[in-house]
């Protein structure tokens, strides 16, 4: 098997691929809002 | 300031300038000028996207929304890391396929050189007004604060940046980013622990964030449906996704950054570290404004934070009613204090009778001390002493001055001055370039050579830099700053970014089309803008949907069969 190109591989440990690290991103915003919504309804 | 603040500010702010002047000295290579060195790594590039974002109205304005609004501003910024994966995954990709210097050629192979000209002449246009706000907004609150000329603040602020900016170019702004991005954040995490560090004994950090809800200071997330709130959740993920999406995407002095990167993953890398760190940093910064309401429901606030227009309204006729309003603030101040104390008794105690008891009667003195703010500043009106920017501008500055000891003053004021001439050389140098490139270079000089085009590029960013100084004297603004911004921006930005989905997605439409449909739809947006009271947000939306609906609906009418664009190749 090829290995990909230097422009496929994103260098990061189990995020491999760029549609993992997209992922990976859109799961810290979930988190920030998620907790942002926390604060909101913790404090209200 | 005393002699040590203004050494700090003098070696921090001249230092890194120099550095970058020297550090980039005797390159003439036209590559190098525009896209920076070829080995820009991606902590580099994120640094650097970010700095040029985070202008100085972002580290003054926004602890003062903070303070006034809470933390709602917040969701501004939620379409940021969508807009940013989209931006790395499909703009990206292209703008590096094709070897562009700007986001606007790529416009010019897509469709027609009008089309191209079109973009970058809103850009220019765009960028060019907003160019002035960056060193007239921090000028002007700093000016009025320390008792500087403003002309002088704007002048010499504006020609440090114009110097190295010339000087080195593109490798010299990434460069000189990143100190002036350290020396930032540095100012900022001193200024949040003076202030919990000021915060009374005794008071927890539940107590704080209790205080800080009770005045509606942490609703960050608002989930209703009304169109004219200008902050919710929804107009933050779909305003601000198209904002971002066309300010990443299509601005260049955005575009600029991470086309300096040395490779595809690198620009990527730069890209995802901020889809990462956007949020979380506005939220530390709004944090840092709710905490100084919370530091100031102890330690009592001037009735108007910008001094220089109370004092300037007391000295001119109204001396006596402001007096009489301040002691009616003190009073309400001091009710309220003397309330909260016993609602945090109360708190403690676990006693919700008298909690709710508490809590109205500071609802009641907080009122009273609001009203008597409102009558101040329409008194302030009312004698001719009408401040040019939101007195919310000047909450973190008060109390930097106020309350931190010297040294940290002359680093926070440094900080701000770092992050005005950091987004300042980011967009001189998008300016210069997409002059040289979309118009000079396009149009009036096509072949020459790359020494020719580099003195052309130093040149066009010098008269760009000039026309935002000369904006920036003459610049008047009544709302928040940071608003004021983000306004200008969304009213164009929308038809922007509109041409660019029509360029990569719609691939029978043509130029002719497209660009009469840009002017119709950036009409629009004005009427609307005059006529409407909605979220500035929705013009973002408004714009690129009308660019998109009527492009297709002229390509219809004038007829489908080769009409469509081209594909673009490598220049």
């Amino acid at each position: 098997m090829n290995p990909p190109p230097d422009d496929e591989n994103t260098g990061l440990p189990g995020l491999r691929t760029w549609r993992r690290v997209y992922l990976a991103v859109v799961a810290v915003f979930v988190v920030w809002v998620g907790l942002l919504v926390a604060l909101t309804r913790m404090f209200p | 300031m005393n002699a040590l603040d203004y050494a700090v500010l003098a070696v921090a702010l001249l230092g890194i300038a120099a550095y970058g002047i020297w550090r980039t000295r005797g390159r003439c290579d036209f590559n190098t000028y525009l896209k920076g060195a070829s080995g820009t790594r991606w902590l580099v590039i994120g640094l650097s996207v970010m700095a040029t974002q985070a202008s100085a109205i972002t580290f003054l304005s926004t602890p003062g929304q903070g303070y006034e609004s809470g933390l709602g501003f917040v969701q501004n910024y939620f379409g940021a890391p969508l807009a940013l994966i989209v931006v790395a995954g499909v703009f990206l990709p292209i703008y590096r396929r094709l070897n562009v210097y700007t986001a606007y050629e790529y416009l010019g192979l897509r469709f027609d050189p009008k089309t191209r000209l079109l973009g970058a002449g809103l850009f220019l246009l765009q960028r060019g007004l907003g160019a002035g706000i960056t060193i007239y907004a921090p000028a002007i609150v700093l000016s009025t604060v320390m008792g500087w000329r403003l002309d002088a603040t704007i002048v010499c602020s504006g020609l440090v940046v114009v110097a190295y900016t010339v000087t080195g170019g593109s490798a010299a702004v990434n460069l000189t980013q990143k100190y002036q991005i350290g020396v930032i954040f540095a100012g900022m995490v001193a200024a949040f622990i003076v202030l919990v560090a000021k915060l009374p004994a005794g008071l927890t950090a539940g107590d704080a964030l209790a205080l800080a809800g009770g005045f509606h200071r942490l609703e960050a997330v608002d989930f209703s449906l009304n169109v004219d709130r200008r902050y919710t959740i929804w107009s933050g993920l779909l305003g601000g996704m198209f904002l971002a999406l066309s300010y990443f995407g299509t601005d260049q002095s955005q575009v600029q950054r991470y086309l300096s990167g040395s490779s595809l993953r690198e620009s990527r890398l730069g890209l995802m570290f901020n889809a990462v760190f956007k949020i979380p940093m506005q939220f530390f910064i709004l944090l840092l404004g709710v905490l100084i309401f919370v530091f100031y429901q102890f330690e009592r606030p001037p009735v108007f934070f910008n001094r220089a227009a109370w004092e300037h309204a007391a000295e001119h006729g109204s001396g006596v009613r402001l007096r009489a309003l301040d002691a009616d603030f003190a009073r309400a101040h001091s009710d309220e204090r003397a309330q909260i104390q016993a609602w945090l008794a109360a708190r403690h105690a676990g006693d919700r009778q008298a909690e709710a008891s508490a809590r109205a009667a500071v609802d009641e003195a907080h009122g009273r001390g609001a009203a008597a703010r409102d009558k101040t500043k329409e008194q302030l009106g009312g004698a001719g002493s009408r401040p040019t920017a939101n007195d919310a501008d000047y909450v973190f500055i008060t109390f930097i001055l106020d309350h931190l000891p010297h040294g940290l003053i002359g680093l926070l004021v440094t900080a701000f001055f770092a992050a005005a001439l950091s987004s300042k050389a980011g967009e001189l140098n998008a300016l210069g370039s997409t002059t040289t490139v979309d118009v000079y270079r396009h149009i009036i000089k096509r072949e020459a050579s790359d020494a020719h085009y580099v003195v052309a590029s130093k040149c066009f960013t010098a008269f760009w830099g000039l026309v935002a100084i000369g904006f920036a004297l003459f610049a008047h603004l009544a709302e928040n700053l940071i608003q004021a911004v983000n306004i200008l921006g969304s009213i164009f930005y929308g038809v922007v970014l509109g041409l660019f989905l029509v360029a990569f997605f719609l691939k029978r439409i043509g130029g002719t089309a497209v660009f009469w449909a840009a002017l119709a739809a950036q009409g629009l947006v004005f009427a609307l803008y005059a006529e409407l009271s909605i979220s500035y947000l929705w013009y973002n939306v408004i714009g690129c949907a009308a660019c998109v609906a009527l492009s297709a609906a002229i390509q219809c009418a004038i007829g489908m069969s080769g009409a469509g664009g081209r594909a673009p190749r490598a220049p």
